[in-house]
């Protein structure tokens, strides 16, 4: 039995099918998608509450050690929640991730930042915090974490 | 036009890399004021920063980004006719990048 497409069925479906799954390939293996879509987003990182959980998902590890090499700059007062200037600067070597959190927020893990060696340990940015509290900063450096904190007064929460 | 814009300012051979994207960030718990409905959660995940198409940063991000996020970078090296290219992709799968040459 031959259909209108001069093709038998079978073969017609076998030929559909097996292109739908190399376009299927083609999309898995980012060959469609433009870059900032290929590499995951810690989505776990992101719904979990606890630093230590944040930092078991994202680094394997929980130990963190204080230190005063990573400079948080950060108003002692958040007149408006919803913009909180926030400048992290360090002057440990071999920074590669840096991680700011807040733990009185919905979403606890602000960002994640990955540095290439390429670029000064400095980001700037602005962020949202629900009430008064400490904003952390973890640091990765030679693949040891290393953390500061700021108390933050917060007069309208921008959650 | 664009979503993002893109500031590059070189000093000392280190370029100061500033940007600004276009982005509401909802958090998925605030209500619309008219119709009482909650607005769902629309907000960017990834940011990518390229330098002649090598990654140099890329950021991982929540809804503690302020609406209309604002980032700074220091980026070391850099040459004049070098290309800074910013790309971001939210949860709803929407997306932009935008390129800037270092003068």
């Amino acid at each position: 039995m031959t259909s209108i497409l001069g093709q038998p069925p079978r073969r017609r479906f076998l030929k559909s099918a097996f292109s739908v799954l190399c376009l299927g390939l083609v999309a898995k293996f980012g060959l469609i998608f433009p870059r900032a879509a290929q590499a995951t987003w810690p989505e776990k990182a992101f719904h979990a509450k606890k630093l230590s959980e944040v930092l078991l998902n994202l680094f394997q590890q929980t130990e963190t050690t204080k230190t005063k090499r990573i400079r948080l700059k950060i108003p002692g007062i958040a007149q408006d929640g919803a913009f909180v200037p926030v400048t992290v600067t360090s002057t440990l070597k071999q920074v590669d991730r840096l991680v700011i959190f807040v733990a009185q927020n919905p979403v606890p893990l602000i960002a994640d930042f990955e540095l290439s060696p390429s670029m000064e340990v400095f980001v700037r940015t602005r962020i949202r915090m629900a009430d008064t509290g400490h904003v952390i900063v973890v640091a990765r450096a030679d693949g040891k974490l290393y953390s500061t904190q700021k108390q933050v007064s917060v007069t309208v929460g921008g959650c | 036009m664009s979503s993002i814009k893109i500031r590059l300012k070189s000093i000392n051979g280190v370029t100061r890399i500033r940007t600004l994207i276009a982005h509401p960030m909802e958090t998925g718990r605030n209500k619309d004021k008219v119709s009482g409905k909650t607005i769902p959660a629309h907000f960017i995940q990834r940011i990518v920063v390229e330098h002649n198409d090598r990654e140099i940063t890329t950021c991982s991000l929540g809804t503690g980004i302020s609406k209309d996020p604002y980032f700074s970078f220091h980026f070391k090296g850099g040459q004049s006719g070098d290309r800074i290219r910013i790309s971001w992709v939210d949860n709803q799968g929407q997306r932009d990048s935008a390129e800037r040459i270092i003068k």
